[in-house]
């Protein structure tokens, strides 16, 4: 199972390339609009997301208003329902 | 109302600037180099044909287009530099501006990302592809991107009409200009064929030649398709003039006609008739012959009816006829084709020379291409014939 540090050692690298975003750490209490994240690159970050971690995220159920702690915790979660 | 052409751009195989492009159809046109498009997955087919390949966008020397060329395709990205490099100081006049327009030529390119994704499901074992596989194939791609980056307010659209496609836009530009529905315009076209499927539909088709574009000659075989893109930014031309944009070159106006039952050949009386119009509506000065810039893509049927029609129409004048065909040069690039030979228009009033060109006889066949000059040439028309009856004829004038 991916460990907490690795999750997010992946997030941070995955918004840094897909959305231009510098988490030097990652603010989880912050919210997608926060960061300014475009839809179009916010559908790449959630590609890369099952790319790189095999989690599959839906993106019907994350918006603007998303925090990274709540993508965080569906990662997490999905993870273990995908064993 | 006047309509100015006050910007120019073009990055093709031939060149990256109207100003080497522009050399390039001085002198002889090279034979266009072999490339082969290959499927990547085992057993897959290729092939290889004569193509004329437009250089990528280098997106180091771009930066004020970074954000827009990371998500973009090549074709997308040709018509975002070609964009900016026709707007050039307008880039910051046009952001916000309700009044300017997009018009953006689009051919088969914007299939190029689907075809990428049929690859992926079907040879890479994928159940899912790049999500950017939607919004990189609309037809609408390259224009929304160009509109966007630009940050224009006015009405912006795709103009699909295949080889016609970027002639459309010039002439829509110029049409809503002189309605006062707009007060400028960016509009050009752009074409890339990067995967195989796209290389093989068209190798399909039999309207491909093996050995080179050779418009006009007894020994023509077919098209050697091209990359590239194109873009003018084409204003009112009193709103330019008083705020200091000298005009390229001045559009006099934009001719449409449809017609024909056959989808691949044009039909010789609607081109006759569509030709006629404009030539009625700018007919060359005394002592000038009347020159066009053919479609001529170098087909047995397509070049035999365009020559046939411009004969008939200069006869009918009483007028000597010069064409200029400089496909050799660039290649076909279908969608960008009308935007680029526009633009050797435009710089061929500007030269008082025309590239690529013959006098027409009555008869008799046109076996060699070179450039005429013609010193005090204040007028040309531009022809563009898309498959399926889509045609349209643009005339200049010298400013």
């Amino acid at each position: 199972m991916t460990s907490d540090q690795d999750i997010t050692a992946t997030l941070i690298q995955i918004f840094k390339e897909e959305a231009q975003v510098n988490l030097s750490h990652l603010d989880e209490s912050a919210t997608l609009s926060d960061l300014d994240v475009a839809s179009i690159d916010m559908v790449m970050v959630l590609y890369r997301i099952e790319d790189d971690l095999g989690v599959v995220i839906d993106p019907a159920k994350n918006g603007p208003n998303t925090t990274i702690g709540e993508l965080k915790r569906q990662i997490m979660l999905n993870g273990r329902t995908a064993g | 109302m006047t309509v100015a052409v006050t910007g120019i751009a073009c990055r093709t195989a031939a060149g990256a600037t109207p100003a080497e492009l522009w050399d390039a159809c001085l002198g002889d046109p090279s034979d266009p180099p072999p490339k082969s498009f290959a499927g990547t997955f085992a057993g897959s087919p290729s092939l290889t044909i004569p193509f004329r390949e437009a250089p990528p966008v280098d997106a180091a020397r771009m930066p004020a287009l970074a954000g827009h060329l990371k998500r973009a395709t090549k074709n997308m990205s040709l018509a975002l530099a070609t964009a900016f490099e026709a707007l050039g100081p307008m880039v910051e006049r046009v952001r916000g501006d309700e009044r300017c327009a997009v018009f953006w030529g689009s051919g088969s390119s914007t299939i190029e990302p689907i075809e990428a994704s049929y690859v992926q499901l079907i040879a890479g074992g994928k159940t899912r592809v790049n999500p950017l596989t939607v919004p990189q194939s609309m037809a609408s791609s390259p224009a929304s991107a160009v509109a966007m980056a630009l940050g224009v307010r006015g009405p912006s659209f795709a103009i699909a009409s295949a080889c016609a496609s970027s002639a459309h836009a010039v002439a829509m530009a110029e049409q809503m200009i002189r309605a006062g529905m707009i007060d400028r315009a960016i509009v050009g076209g752009s074409e890339v064929l990067g995967e195989l499927g796209a290389a093989i539909s068209w190798h399909s088709t039999g309207v491909l030649s093996k050995r080179g574009c050779r418009p006009f000659h007894p020994d023509r075989d077919g098209i050697v398709l091209g990359e590239g893109a194109a873009a003018l930014l084409i204003e009112r031309g009193e709103l330019a003039q008083r705020e200091g944009r000298a005009p390229r070159a001045w559009i006099e106006g934009s001719f449409h006609r449809t017609g024909g039952t056959d989808v691949m050949s044009p039909d010789r009386q609607i081109i006759t008739e569509l030709v006629d119009s404009a030539v009625a509506h700018a007919a060359p000065s005394r002592g000038m012959p009347l020159v066009f810039n053919a479609h001529a893509t170098g087909t047995v049927v397509g070049d035999e009816v365009e020559l046939a029609a411009l004969r008939t129409v200069a006869a009918r004048l009483g007028s000597p006829l010069v064409v200029s065909a400089t496909k050799p040069v660039t290649g076909h690039m279908l969608s960008a084709a009308g935007a680029v030979e526009a633009i050797l228009a435009i710089l061929s009033l500007e030269a008082g020379v025309v590239p690529c060109a013959a006098r027409v006889d009555a008869d008799g066949p046109i076996e060699h291409l070179a450039p005429i000059a013609l010193p005090g040439l204040d007028r040309i028309h531009s022809n563009s014939f898309g498959f399926g009856g889509m045609n349209c004829v643009l005339s200049f004038r010298r400013a």
